[in-house]
């Protein structure tokens, strides 16, 4: 039993980084745009949140930076994608390696040393008490809360709004979005914009909530990880976040195996990877609705 | 790269604006760099000096420039047919790792067989480990339509994990306490080809696979792979089979970055490291790209990244600047690149798209 409340806190608080880029990186393809360079958009995050914290300005304005840095790489990846209308795989891929080189050149000159202030934990009166999911669900960080209200927003937005409607449509038929007097484009950039910031908030819940500190390296692939998860979730928000939680129950089996067997440490880490591949598999089963312009 | 600009379709003065705006990517791009070495206190121009110094200084650094160049090149070779069809191989690193793992355990175990033995079984061995570890994404997108680019990436994930293990564990040296390999046995080093410098024979072997990628684009199969990238379903009407295609071409790619791995395990490092890999892997790519996909452009894109990747590495002796610095300028330069190139795979299987897309500024 406490075995299992070990497994599903720590699996929680994996989720978070994971589940808000997922997020982010959903909203961008919906739009149309196959967004390689989540990974670029989750190190800044990381990066800028970490500075920040260390220089002990405070979290909100730790988190604030995030969301920014995470924006700027969107608007580099808008930029090249949207408005020059360049090869979105290869601008994507491109971010995937110029960011978090430019973090940890910084990390490394910079010569930052040290954790960041650990985070205070919220727990909900009289419901955290409940056995085995209790404090895995609600006594957690603020990232954690965060994370899920922005999971509801996003979800409501797919189904009960105009603007998610104009955004899955961009997806679909960007020509006919056009003929009704929506710009692609600006939707396409918007899209973009947001998931930088959702990324950037997800490097932020990495550095400063999950890990508690900044390491060269430190998104370690879960860009691409997200990206699969995505595709998994076929395009929707409670996929997104069902992939989420399992690729993070992976990842906190990995931390307890570990502890409990001779399986070596590095061995699990390539079992998330070998996941994604099945996944991709699996989904390629399934009855597709797919965004039509991400055909690939 | 001025050569495009010369040897583009396009009207004079159109190649005179694109010839411009390579001007001004370059400009941008030393610019950039040279601000990010500026912000953390060090002399832009006094790192620049020291790169060229150590890059085309000496006979010596010359050398070595050929040896950063020569797996650059060869795995540039193998994924220019991919690319030309518009497979988005990005395995290099993992297919590379394997081969190097390969070449370590044969060298490791035959050190008493003579050396031309010894380098044959390195060869096969590290070749045929990098084809199959490609064709497993090439399978899976053959069959159940898996995006390349993320399987190719989950396999270097996979393919380092594996390696990880093995050098913490099984392989790792007596010698120290670190994810590394024992040193490999001299019967297993590269013969040099030129004197006074590390230059090997895997030069030659690049410059062979370099020449059989120019045979290949005059050949009826390179014709077939042109139409395959352009328009798939023409191709398969002229009786391609495009599955057999994903998978064979995806399996060269492997094959190069094998040979690769070899080359900067026997050659380069003489021992197992986990990071043997960076940044060859995905500069093989960038390789590919630069060179426009055409033989003499890739061979050019090899030198100059070679010199790139060799002054990267004297900048952290010379001048203290962290060798994360050679993936920012790769990253800009791809960024520079992408943004220039066509959306889709189409335009891509045509060098001559893609060189007038660099100098001309039509769209």
């Amino acid at each position: 039993m406490e075995f299992l409340e070990a497994v599903t806190n720590s699996a929680v608080r994996l989720m978070v980084p994971l589940l808000l880029a997922a997020l982010g990186e959903l909203i961008s393809e919906r739009a149309g745009v196959m967004n390689i360079g989540l990974e670029g958009m989750m190190a800044a995050g990381a990066f800028a949140a970490y500075v920040v914290a260390v220089q002990a300005w405070g979290v909100p304005t730790a988190i604030l930076i995030a969301i920014l840095a995470g924006t700027v790489v969107a608007l580099l990846m808008a930029a090249g994608s949207v408005w020059i209308k360049g090869n979105a795989f290869l601008i994507g891929f491109a971010l995937f390696v110029l960011v978090p080189g430019v973090t940890s050149f910084l990390y490394i000159q910079g010569g930052w040393t040290g954790g960041t202030p650990a985070l205070p934990t919220l727990s909900i009166p009289l419901l955290s008490e409940i056995p085995v999911i209790g404090s895995a669900l609600f006594s957690q960080n603020v990232f954690y809360y965060l994370a899920i209200c922005l999971t509801v927003i996003v979800w409501a937005m797919f189904a009960r709004t105009r603007t998610g409607l104009n955004i899955a449509a961009v997806g679909h038929s960007p020509a006919t979005v056009e003929t009704k007097g929506v710009s692609p484009r600006r939707v396409q950039t918007c899209a973009l914009i947001a998931c930088g910031a959702l990324a950037g908030l997800g490097g932020a819940a990495l550095s400063l909530g999950a890990i508690g500190s900044y390491v060269p390296d430190i998104v370690g692939g879960r860009g691409l990880i997200v990206i699969a998860i995505v595709i998994l979730g076929r395009w929707t928000v409670s996929g997104a976040a069902a992939g989420a939680f399992l690729i993070a129950v992976l990842d906190a089996l990995q931390l307890r195996v570990a502890e409990y067997s001779d399986i070596p440490l590095q061995l699990l880490g390539a079992l998330p990877w070998v996941v994604v591949i099945l996944m991709l598999i699996v989904s390629a089963r399934m009855r597709s609705n797919a965004p039509r312009t991400l055909a690939h | 790269m001025t050569i495009f600009a010369l040897r583009s379709p396009v009207s004079g003065s159109a190649a005179r604006l694109g010839s411009l705006k390579i001007v001004a990517v370059v400009v941008a791009v030393t610019g950039l760099v040279a601000a990010l070495l500026a912000v953390v206190g060090v002399n832009p121009l006094a790192a620049g000096i020291a790169m060229w110094n150590a890059s085309l200084g000496t006979p010596r650094a010359v050398g070595e420039v050929l040896v950063r160049a020569t797996p650059l090149l060869l795995i540039a070779a193998t994924l220019v047919p991919s690319l030309r069809a518009g497979i988005y191989n990005i395995g290099a690193p993992g297919q590379l790792a394997a081969g190097a793992l390969a070449a370590t355990l044969i060298a490791l175990n035959t050190a008493d067989l003579p050396t031309g033995l010894v380098l044959l079984f390195c060869a096969v061995g590290s070749c045929v480990s990098g084809m199959l570890i490609a064709f497993v994404p090439g399978l899976l997108k053959a069959r159940w339509k898996v995006n390349e680019i993320i399987s190719t990436l989950a396999f270097n994930f996979i393919v380092i994990a594996g390696l990880g293990y093995l050098l913490n564990g099984p392989m790792q040296s007596d010698f120290a306490n670190l994810p590394q390999s024992d040193p490999l046995p001299a019967s297993s080093s590269l013969p040099t080809i030129i004197p006074g410098t590390r230059a090997h024979i895997g030069l030659i072997v690049a410059i062979v696979a370099v020449l059989l990628l120019w045979a290949l684009q005059r050949s009826r199969l390179g014709y077939r792979l042109r139409v395959f990238g352009a328009n798939p379903s023409l191709a398969r009407q002229a009786g391609v089979d495009p599955r057999r295609y994903v998978v064979w071409l995806m399996t060269l790619g492997g094959a190069g970055a094998g040979l690769a791995g070899w080359m900067q395990v026997a050659a380069v490092d003489h021992r197992l490291y986990t990071s043997i890999a960076e940044p060859v892997g995905y500069a093989g790519l960038f390789v590919a790209l630069l060179g426009a996909l055409h033989p003499v452009g890739i061979v050019l894109a090899a030198l100059g990244l070679g010199m790139l990747l060799h002054g990267g590495e004297s900048l952290q002796v010379g001048a203290g600047v962290s060798p994360e610095i050679v993936h920012v300028l790769l990253g800009l330069i791809l960024f520079a690149y992408a943004a220039r190139s066509p959306r889709g795979a189409a335009l891509l299987g045509n060098a001559k798209g893609v060189m007038s897309r660099w100098s001309s500024s039509k769209q």
